[in-house]
């Protein structure tokens, strides 16, 4: 039903350019260098996404993208309707999860659509790869999507700048190298795509535009739990333009169409429910709704009626309006109707919020605020150059740019709160960084300057574009561009102008190597698999995870429950197939207490929590041996803090620390930490343990301590397997038959009892003997006599 | 209160002279469904909103037609021509159908 | 049989640790029985039983079973060449006696063959030695023979060796004087168990084998053998202690040594037990002492005077001392009336001399033994209450005296509030004085569930007996169960004659309050039952108004159509301007298809279907209404 047949809906100018163009087939050139460029673009960013996929192997990366490739596999064998139904018995035991009501289903339709076509046009490509390989080529969607949105906004020099910028800046490569299966790969293509059509349904006020709108949103809601940063930043820019009275009624058009239809359409996951009525995250949208109403019906009234009679007739509306508004959403917050702003939400807002009452955010790295290092790490050269794109948008400001500048302040602040956030901001900080390159450029490289000045800011495409393919190209020869805005620039020389690209070309250079560098060696590793260098500069593989993992799924019974800390749950059941007790998905904070307090408490108390959870075997990561830095001592603390969250009587943090304050797990660390369950699992038999004859046994490479407790045995576990490097170590939780048996109550021993029952004498209780037992004296053997 | 009346009076006078008749077609429509959704308003306070998605279906799909109906006024009004330079009243049809095909997609597909 | 084994095992009641004589002989009873076991063990076809069997059926006395057949088979047995074999068959052919004569010669020359070969282990010699002793020969070379078993006890002079040897030399008559030393080796590598017997390693066939043997050599050499009377004892308590023997080379070992332990020269070990029950009563006054050899024979023609030194009952009472045995009929009985002196019930450890009244070498002049008997007595019950009483103790129980043997006229009544009491007192029967039972119990038995608990009565320190039942705290105990139970009582001890089981009342119990019961239940009585099942509960659907209501409100939204309708009509829509083109046509029908799809989409499709065909519609109705709006454009604005 599209639309396009009823006229382009673009703006005369590029009839304008086209007409005044240089070449006598202009729009020809630019389309194919455009085009160039962004396929360009599209291989670059897809070919850097894939060091992990050439140092290691095709694999699905860290821990969420298991589950997500996990529920993909199970989506293409039982069907999409079976997959909303599903019911995983095998996470979270006892509880089980329904996982097609908990999980953002468009990262598993998108893979499993792409599956089904590629096996009807007879590709057979097996599900594994596509996962793998899904966010890089999502990557490219995603710098064509910005390539339209900065044209949309400034022009399409600056779109294929920024389009260029997004395919490698590593801010977005952290999260979408191949294996990297996770919703943010498809999600920032969603928000992209979905902010160009906003703009360009803002701009034209199209019911049809505004309808794509919302469809793009809709795919945005089913991928990410991101989108509450559409549905607030949107009617954030229409607020905003309203405050600045530019109100139009193409602004009414596409919002209340948007709105509308996003409402309904978002509705439709069953993740998100009814959230979209209820919550107060999105309630600013709806208000914002209520208010275009309004307002648009005050300017219809107005085209009707005197000024006076408006002026009466505007005080009755506004005030009564708004005060209905405002009771009304504080009434039905109230009343418990629209829930109140979740946590992590508010951790948005306050940064110390997490860490005081929701240890189990604050545990998890990518949510500790941003440091800036990371701006510089993740943006490099874009870090510097976005504020002046930002500048020249407000500068020559209009519609579209207000929502860009919007875009750019609120994702500055959502980074700098949560690592994670980063991910939001990248984007718009290549759209900026594009605007000003392709601005500054104009301006320097102007000196064959056009006879006419145009109005077209659409001819600078050329020269950007070999610009930006310079990146990979290192031409460093000069590029021809007009630029006809900046008129101030003409009395600039010719060196200077020279010294300036050329600067700017090496800053160029520069980003594209860190871009490459960055990719090359922080983002490109599995983290299943691990990597360590030699002296020689040999690469060693680890592959004790999965050693690990395939050892579970060969020697364990397919029901057995295997307890480890929440990081490992999808891992176990994605590779291993196994039972766990708590995964990443992390709705149920309890359970992840009572695990914690299982690794925190001493082996008895833990045993009574296992049992009572019916574990079978435990599994704990141990980098004591080769330096791994990320195992679970190192995430002690955060299963005690989260314990003690739950378990305020029976864990405290402060037993775990020194009387300095220090947690250390040599012979100076407190009794409670040295007897506790992951200590004893982490080191049992480390003691003995010594890496070559020199050095000390016991002693930790991670910690650089030697441990303080070194001979245990353990009563109520066995060890299962220990892998190569003891990177993971599995132990088998014994039956209660299995040890020496701890001492029951009386009044808890489960004795068979037939129904006679005998009182017991209360007085002269004894001791039981054997009675004549003999004693027996033995014989001598006779002495030799010679 | 007679300040008012006059000038609902007055606009309502102004509204019947100067309204284009294919914008009062329209209006008749935008009236039918505000009607309508009125009604399901005052069921939901009377009686409950039990199928919850049912309810919502049925009174969003009211108020998106609305919306786009309006939207469709605007478009088609000839003093609003400034604005919709690149929409011509067909092309406004076209995009109110399309609308309202993907939205009642939608709704079937949440009135369960 | 079991219950034999039993029985002879407590009657090896405790003996002190002084040995001066076994407490137990081989009694006419232990015979029958041992006979019972060879004619159970008789095989006519295996040389061993045969040989061992008719040697225990000789030694008991009694004739052979089926003779002709053993002979009949032994006859077939006579070309074996091996030792065992051939001595087996020698000694079995020598037992029986009426099997004719045997080809003695082959036999011997085979025999002698062995005896005389340096190859040949101890018990080869063994073998063939005491095979020629049963022929009546001795072996051709007997030094050689000696010198023979000097060496191999070199070898090896475990107790098996050593016995074998001492038989050897025993056959060979005054030249086994060599070997004779070496009988203190042999009692010295026995093993002393509780101080009571002496046994070597193997069992009773090897100490069989080396005390016969020692006793055989010593016969042989007409000298006493270096073993003192205390060992000898205990060696006969070992042998007594196996009566129970279940084969017949062990049978044969026991009787041939228990044999030779009654009836040697040199030391005769002396049987000092209990005839009859150890038990005496009021009825049965006497105790019965029999002193015998371990056969249970006299031990010496001469007079034996039997002396009760003392009678001490638990906490040392002396009850008796000094006092003299009155010989019986039986000559090896003695009797002695222990309830002139009155003993309180209990068990008593007798010390007992018996003394040779003529010395007799074998024996020692004064043989002193301790048995234990025990007293016994009759117990009444004596002020027996049973009544209820509140848990809380806030009222005095009220109480009912019941006499024995007869049961309460009424019925008591208890709920889980209140609590049953029982008082009651045992005396013995005749002195009345307060007795301490082992066993007494009160039994809560009801007849239709056939449940029964049972509760300990304890005593308070005036030997009073008592027992409170809290009904309430018990519950868990009567299974939550109510109804009518019997009270019996049951007293029992080993000291007592008449132990009893009294039903005393009828007790009806209400039920226990539901909530306890809830509580308790989960505790324990479903403790080994499956627990329910979990079943998921779906959320209950709201109840939907009623149907009048929602039609009502259909028709309603049905209302503003018509107002549209109306509206329409009032403001005169043009249909006549309706384009007849095929684009037109094509656009109307697919849009009502498209929205006709959609109606079937909420009734029965899913989604993907619907897509797949709004594809196919859509098209359709996209062209045409794409070709028709483009025809309107183009018309001339009227």
């Amino acid at each position: 039903m599209g639309m396009g047949g009823f006229g382009d809906p673009r703006p005369k100018r590029s009839h304008n350019a086209d007409k005044h163009g240089l070449f006598s087939n202009a729009s020809g050139w630019k389309s194919l260098i455009t085009f160039t460029v962004l396929a360009l673009a599209w291989i670059s960013g897809f070919a850097s996404r894939l060091f992990a996929v050439i140092r290691f192997e095709s694999i699905i990366h860290e821990f969420d993208p298991w589950f997500n490739y996990r529920s993909t596999a199970y989506m293409v064998q039982h069907g999409f309707y079976n997959f909303l139904n599903w019911f995983d018995e095998r996470a979270w035991y006892p509880l089980g999860r329904i996982v097609g009501g908990t999980v953002y289903p468009g990262l598993m339709i998108t893979s499993g659509s792409i599956h089904y076509i590629l096996h009807s046009l007879n590709i057979p490509v097996n599900i594994r790869d596509i996962c793998v390989f899904l966010a890089p080529i999502f990557s490219g969607l995603t710098a064509i999507s910005t390539y339209l949105l900065t044209k949309e906004i400034w022009s399409s020099g600056a779109g294929l700048f920024a389009a260029c910028f997004i395919a490698i800046v590593p801010g977005y490569i952290s999260r979408s190298v191949a294996g990297s299966y996770d919703n943010e790969g498809i999600a920032i293509f969603a928000l992209q795509i979905t902010y160009f059509l906003w703009v360009r349904s803002v701009k034209t006020g199209s019911i049809f535009w505004a309808c794509l709108t919302a469809l793009s949103y809709f795919y945005m809601v089913s991928a990410w739990g991101g989108y509450v940063f559409i549905i607030n930043l949107i009617p954030l820019h229409v607020f905003v333009l309203l405050l600045m009275g530019r109100y139009s009624s193409r602004l009414f058009t596409s919002y209340t169409t948007f709105y509308i239809m996003g409402l309904i359409m978002s509705m439709q996951i069953p993740f998100v429910g009814f959230q979209p009525i209820r919550t107060s995250e999105h309630m600013a949208a709806s208000g914002v709704f209520a208010l275009m109403m309004a307002v648009s019906f005050l300017k219809y009234v107005q085209t009707i009626l005197t000024k006076a009679e408006m002026r009466y007739f505007y005080m009755v509306a506004v005030v009564g309006a708004g005060s209905v508004v405002f009771f009304t959403v504080v009434l039905l917050t109230y009343a418990g109707v629209i829930a109140p702003w979740s946590g992590r939400f508010y951790s948005l807002w306050d940064t110390g919020y997490a860490k005081i009452h929701i240890p189990i955010i604050a545990s998890v790295s990518e949510h500790q605020p941003t440091t800036w290092f990371s701006f510089f790490f993740d943006l490099h050269i874009l870090v510097t150059t976005f504020p002046v794109g930002l500048w020249y948008c407000i500068k020559s400001i209009n519609d579209e740019r207000v929502f860009i500048v919007l875009y750019a302040v609120s994702a500055v602040y959502f980074a700098g709160v949560m690592v994670r956030l980063m991910l939001t901001l990248t984007p718009v900080v290549c759209v900026l960084s594009g605007i000003a390159f392709s601005h500054l450029l104009g301006l320097y490289l102007k000196e064959e300057e056009s006879p006419s000045s145009q109005d077209s800011d659409s001819e600078d495409d050329g020269s950007s574009d070999k610009s930006s393919r310079n990146l990979y190209d290192k031409a460093g020869k000069l590029r021809r561009m007009r630029h006809e805005q900046m008129k101030e620039s003409d009395g600039l020389g010719s060196n200077v102008r020279g010294i300036v690209v050329m600067a700017m070309l090496m800053m160029l250079m520069m980003f594209a190597v860190h871009c490459t560098w960055v990719t090359g060696n922080a983002y490109s590793s599995p983290s299943i698999v691990l990597a360590s260098y030699g002296q020689d500069g040999s690469r060693q593989i680890l592959d004790d995870f999965r050693e690990a993992y395939y050892w579970l799924s060969q020697n364990t019974h397919s029901d057995a429950r295997v307890m480890s800390w929440w990081d490992y749950g999808y891992q176990i059941a994605g590779m291993a197939n196994r039972t766990t007790l708590v995964d990443n998905n992390t709705w149920n904070n309890s359970h992840i207490a009572l695990v914690g307090k299982a690794m925190s408490s001493n082996e008895s108390e833990a045993y009574k929590i296992m049992t009572s959870l019916d574990v079978d075997y435990v599994l704990v990561i141990f980098g004591g041996v080769i330096g791994y830095s990320g195992d679970d001592i190192n995430k002690f603390l955060w299963m005690v803090r989260i314990a003690e969250g739950e378990h305020p009587k029976d864990i405290r943090e402060s037993d775990y620390f020194t009387e300095r304050g220090e947690f250390r797990v040599d012979s100076e660390g407190t009794p409670t930490l040295l007897n506790c369950l992951m200590y004893k699992l982490s080191y049992y038999r480390f003691g003995e343990f010594r890496m070559d004859y020199r050095s000390t046994p016991g002693f930790d490479r991670t910690r650089n301590v030697v441990i303080g407790n070194k001979n245990f045995d353990l009563t109520y576990l066995e060890e299962a397997y220990t892998t190569e490097h003891w990177l993971v170590r599995i132990y088998r939780v014994k039956k209660p038959d299995e040890f020496n048996r701890p001492r029951i109550p009386l009044s808890e021993r489960k004795i068979k009892r037939s129904k006679i029952f005998i009182t017991k004498k209360t007085n002269k209780r004894r001791k039981g003997t054997i009675k004549n037992k003999p004693t027996v004296v033995k014989g001598r053997k006779p002495t030799k006599t010679a | 209160m007679a300040n008012l009346s006059s000038v609902i009076a007055k606009f309502y006078n102004e509204y019947t002279v100067h309204t284009p008749k294919r914008l009062k077609i329209i209006d008749a429509y935008l009236l039918y469904v505000l009607l309508t959704g009125i009604i399901q308003f005052v069921y939901c306070c009377l009686v409950g909103t039990f199928p919850f998605n049912s309810f919502l279906s049925g009174f969003i799909s009211t108020v998106s037609c609305f919306v786009l109906g309006v939207c469709l006024r605007l478009q088609v009004n000839p003093e609003n021509k400034s604005q919709f330079y690149s929409v011509s009243p067909e092309r406004a049809f076209a995009d109110f159908i399309f609308a309202h095909v993907i939205l009642h997609l939608v709704v079937m597909n949440f009135i369960g | 049989m079991k219950g034999l084994i039993l029985f002879l095992c407590l009657a090896l009641t405790r003996v002190s640790l002084a040995l001066p004589a076994t407490s137990s002989y081989l009694s006419d009873s232990d015979r029958s029985r041992l006979r019972q076991v060879l004619d159970g063990a008789w095989d006519v076809t295996d040389l061993p039983t045969i040989h061992y069997g008719a040697l225990g059926y000789k030694l008991l006395g009694q004739a052979l079973p089926k003779p002709q057949e053993v002979c009949k088979f032994l006859g077939t047995k006579t070309s074996e060449t091996s030792s065992e074999a051939l001595f087996h068959l020698t000694n079995a052919w020598k037992a029986i006696g009426t099997c004719g004569s045997l080809p003695s010669t082959v036999v011997a020359k085979r025999l002698n063959e062995i005896t005389s070969s340096d190859a040949s282990s101890l018990a080869d010699l063994y073998y063939a030695v005491l095979g020629l002793k049963a022929l009546g020969q001795r072996p051709s070379d007997t030094p050689k023979v000696l010198k023979n078993i000097q060496s191999a006890l070199k070898k090896d002079d475990s107790a098996l060796s050593l016995g074998y040897a001492f038989h050897v030399a025993a056959a060979t008559g005054a030249d086994g004087r060599v070997i004779f030393d070496r009988i203190q080796d042999a009692i010295a590598q026995a093993d002393e168990v509780d101080g009571r017997f002496l046994q070597f390693e193997g069992g009773l066939s090897i100490t069989a084998l080396v005390v016969s043997g020692t006793f055989n050599l010593a016969t042989s050499q007409n000298k006493a053998p270096p073993m003192t009377h205390e060992q000898t004892t205990k060696f006969a308590n070992y042998f007594l202690s196996r009566r129970s023997v279940q084969t017949a080379k062990g049978i044969y070992s026991l009787l041939d040594v228990l044999n030779i332990l009654s009836s040697n020269k040199f030391i005769l070990p002396v049987a000092v037990s209990l005839e009859g029950t150890s038990a005496v009563s009021s009825s049965n006054p006497k105790v019965l002492l029999k002193v015998s050899d371990v056969l249970g024979k006299p031990i010496s023609t001469s007079a034996i005077s039997v002396i009760a030194e003392s009678a001490k009952g638990s906490e040392d009472v002396v009850i008796l001392s000094k006092k003299k045995f009155e010989p019986t009929q039986d000559k090896t009985v003695f009797a002695l009336n222990v309830f002139e002196e009155k003993p309180a019930p209990g068990q008593y450890s007798l010390t007992v001399s018996a003394t040779l009244n003529q010395a007799d070498s074998r024996i020692p002049s004064n043989i002193v033994t301790t048995l234990t008997i025990k007293a016994m007595c009759a117990v009444t019950i004596t002020s027996f209450e049973i009544g209820t009483a509140d848990a809380d103790q806030t009222t005095q129980p009220k109480m009912h005296k019941v006499t024995y043997p007869s049961k309460l006229p009424s019925v008591l009544e208890a709920d889980s509030q209140q609590k049953i009491v029982v008082r009651f007192q045992l005396v013995a029967a005749g002195t009345n004085k307060p007795l301490i039972v082992h066993q007494a119990f009160l039994r809560l038995w009801n007849e239709k569930s056939k449940q029964e608990i049972i509760f300990n009565a304890e005593r308070d320190s005036s030997k009073v007996y008592k027992f409170d039942m809290d009904v309430g705290a018990k519950d868990p105990d009567f299974g939550f169960l109510s109804g009518e139970f019997h009270v019996d009582l049951i007293v029992g001890d080993a000291i007592i004659v008449n132990p009893l089981m009294w039903h005393v009342a009828d007790l009806k119990l209400s039920p226990p309050s539901s909530e306890t019961k809830e509580h308790s239940v989960s505790n324990h009585a479903y403790l080994y039952k499956p627990k329910p099942e979990i079943k998921h509960m779906f959320r209950e659907p709201e109840k939907r108004p009623a149907a009048v209501v929602s039609n009502l409100f259909t028709a309603l939204v049905c209302l503003p159509l018509l107002i549209l309708l109306s509206l329409w009509a009032k403001l005169g829509i043009n249909i006549s301007n309706f384009p007849v083109s095929l684009s037109a046509v094509g656009f109307h029908l697919g849009l009502t298809s498209i929205f006709g799809l959609f109606v079937v989409f909420w009734l029965e499709l899913n989604m993907f279907t619907t897509v797949k065909y709004l594809i196919g519609l859509g098209a359709i109705t996209f062209l045409s209404g794409n070709k028709m709006l483009a025809q309107i454009a183009a018309r001339p604005k009227a």
